[in-house]
């Protein structure tokens, strides 16, 4: 083995050792920068989720057309041949008033017992349009408008419209991470760099040792840098932890009002959260090489 | 082994040494002595290339240390043992390692690290106190660690400055042994002291200092 390939064992030990020595002062670190990676992952998970109720909702670009009361069958099927015909649409399902307060009662789950009380189904029949998905999405005010102007129908929702909503709300928190995670990377990277810099400053004895020793500059400042990946390694994995404990949390404990099932959220995926755990450790590094970069000692 | 030529340190205003020249053979025994201030301890921090602003010429081996560029400082300093009055050990570390860290920094094998340390602290005298920090150590076993750690590497050159200053007279005479050993072994010893006891006690080759001027 050759000299620089033993070295590594004593990088670890001397940084791990390190870590040990200044305990209380790493622990501090390693919490605030746990923290404000917890802070970075929350936009990301908040992201994540927002984004895949975007694509979900728009996916297939559908509309609900509530019908007018009392319509006679023939009128409701008269109705729905004209629906049909819309350019652009590819499938056009009934939905009763039964069916509409059926799902209700399934969707309400052990609270359905609100509606026994009900003297008349208030819901209206409706007919669900599906569209072709590369539909032309300039085209769909016009639609609404020819859909609206059929006669024995009520009102049309369209998903598009809080949809669009949605993106915006998405755009909103990514910029607002960007911004945030600017500003966080810049603390954790202070933050680092003031632990290591005051484990130099407290050991420059030692350094002056080392390098009268004929320790060659990397030999000394590699267990520091190390030291610094090692405390945003440790941060970035409390955070993703306080993250999955969040995600559990809201996940199993949230219930909107009425029992209707919120969306599912999804933890990040694999991916981020390594990243997550590997940002940590890449700020760890340029906190610590910054620290380094004024010497100390001989 | 070593050689200054004409060498002048200053600091700022301040002259350590002025017109320097000397010369140490390889294998020899000198001291350089001199009372407080003589510029002792600035001839070493010059061989070490702890100082590297200075007038003159200074060859240590065959390294001209004027022209030597910093990358190559710390093979310079490797091939050097230093023991210094204050034996400069680390607290918080263990006999065994302050010793073992020279061997480290040489990228010497752990299993081989073990086996010389234990050579080398036997050869001090400092078998069986492996483990014990150097602070629970008397003044004398500090400075055998220290010596231990110095020729750990098996240096051509060994520098020593007032090794012996905190320690009484019994203790001096124990580590000037030690240092005749290690030059007996092979390397070239050259140690400041400002002792009339040792210079006394010893016929080795002395280049004596006054206010920063070689005078004999």
């Amino acid at each position: 083995m050759s000299r620089f390939a033993r070295w590594p064992v004593y990088y670890l030990k001397t940084a791990l050792e390190g870590l040990r020595r200044n305990l209380a002062l790493n622990l501090v670190a390693v919490l605030t920068i746990g923290l404000a990676l917890m802070i970075l992952g929350a936009f990301a998970f908040l992201h994540v989720n927002l984004e895949r109720v975007v694509v979900s909702s728009t996916q297939a670009l559908s509309f609900s057309i509530y019908l007018k009361d009392g319509l006679a069958p023939r009128d409701i099927e008269e109705t729905r041949r004209k629906v049909s015909e819309i350019p652009g649409a590819r499938s056009v399902t009934l939905v009763t008033k039964e069916q509409a307060l059926a799902d209700l009662r399934n969707r309400l789950g052990n609270q359905s017992g609100l509606l026994d009380g009900l003297d008349e189904n208030p819901l209206p029949a409706s007919l669900e349009l599906i569209l072709a998905p590369d539909l032309d999405r300039r085209r769909l005010p016009e639609l609404t408008a020819r859909l609206s102007a059929l006669p024995g129908v009520d009102d049309v929702s369209f998903a598009w419209d809080w949809a669009d909503k949605l993106k915006a709300l998405v755009r909103f928190v990514n910029v607002g991470g960007l911004v945030m995670g600017g500003l966080l990377f810049l603390a954790i990277v202070f933050i680092i760099a003031g632990t290591i810099r005051l484990t130099v400053v407290a050991r420059r004895d030692e350094l002056y040792i080392l390098r009268l020793m004929g320790a060659t500059e990397s030999f000394v400042r590699t267990p520091f840098i190390l030291e610094g990946v090692f405390q945003g390694l440790l941060g970035g994995l409390l955070a993703l932890s306080g993250l999955a404990s969040g995600h559990l949390m809201l996940a199993t404990q949230i219930q909107l009002p009425l029992g209707l099932s919120l969306i599912r959220l999804v933890f990040l995926p694999l991916s981020w959260s390594l990243g997550l755990v590997l940002v940590g450790g890449l700020l760890g590094f340029l906190g610590s090489f910054l620290s380094l970069s004024r010497r100390v000692g001989l | 082994m070593i050689r200054m030529f004409n060498v002048t340190k200053r600091y700022g205003g301040h002259i350590a040494l002025q017109g320097v020249t000397l010369e140490v053979e390889t294998g020899e025994m000198v001291f350089v002595a001199g009372p407080s201030g003589a510029g002792k301890s600035t001839v070493i921090r010059l061989i070490t290339a702890e100082e590297r602003e200075f007038e003159g010429q200074i060859l240590v081996g065959r390294q001209n240390l004027r022209r030597m560029p910093a990358r190559l400082i710390p093979a310079l300093r490797r091939s050097i043992g230093v023991v210094f009055q204050d034996f400069k050990l680390l607290p918080s570390r263990t006999v065994f390692q302050n010793v073992a860290l020279r061997l480290e920094i040489d990228g010497v094998p752990s299993a081989v690290v073990g086996k010389k340390v234990r050579h080398v602290l036997k050869r001090v005298g400092l078998s069986g106190r492996e483990n014990a920090f150097p602070l629970e150590l008397s003044g004398g076993e500090q400075q055998r660690v220290a010596i231990a750690r110095a020729i750990a590497g098996d240096p051509a050159l060994v520098l020593a400055d007032e090794p012996t200053g905190n320690l009484d007279l019994d203790l001096t005479m124990d580590i000037l042994e030690l240092l005749e050993e290690v030059n007996a072994s092979g390397a070239t010893v050259m140690m400041a002291t400002h002792s009339r006891d040792i210079l006394e006690s010893r016929d080795h080759r002395v280049i004596r200092l006054e206010q920063g001027r070689v005078v004999s």
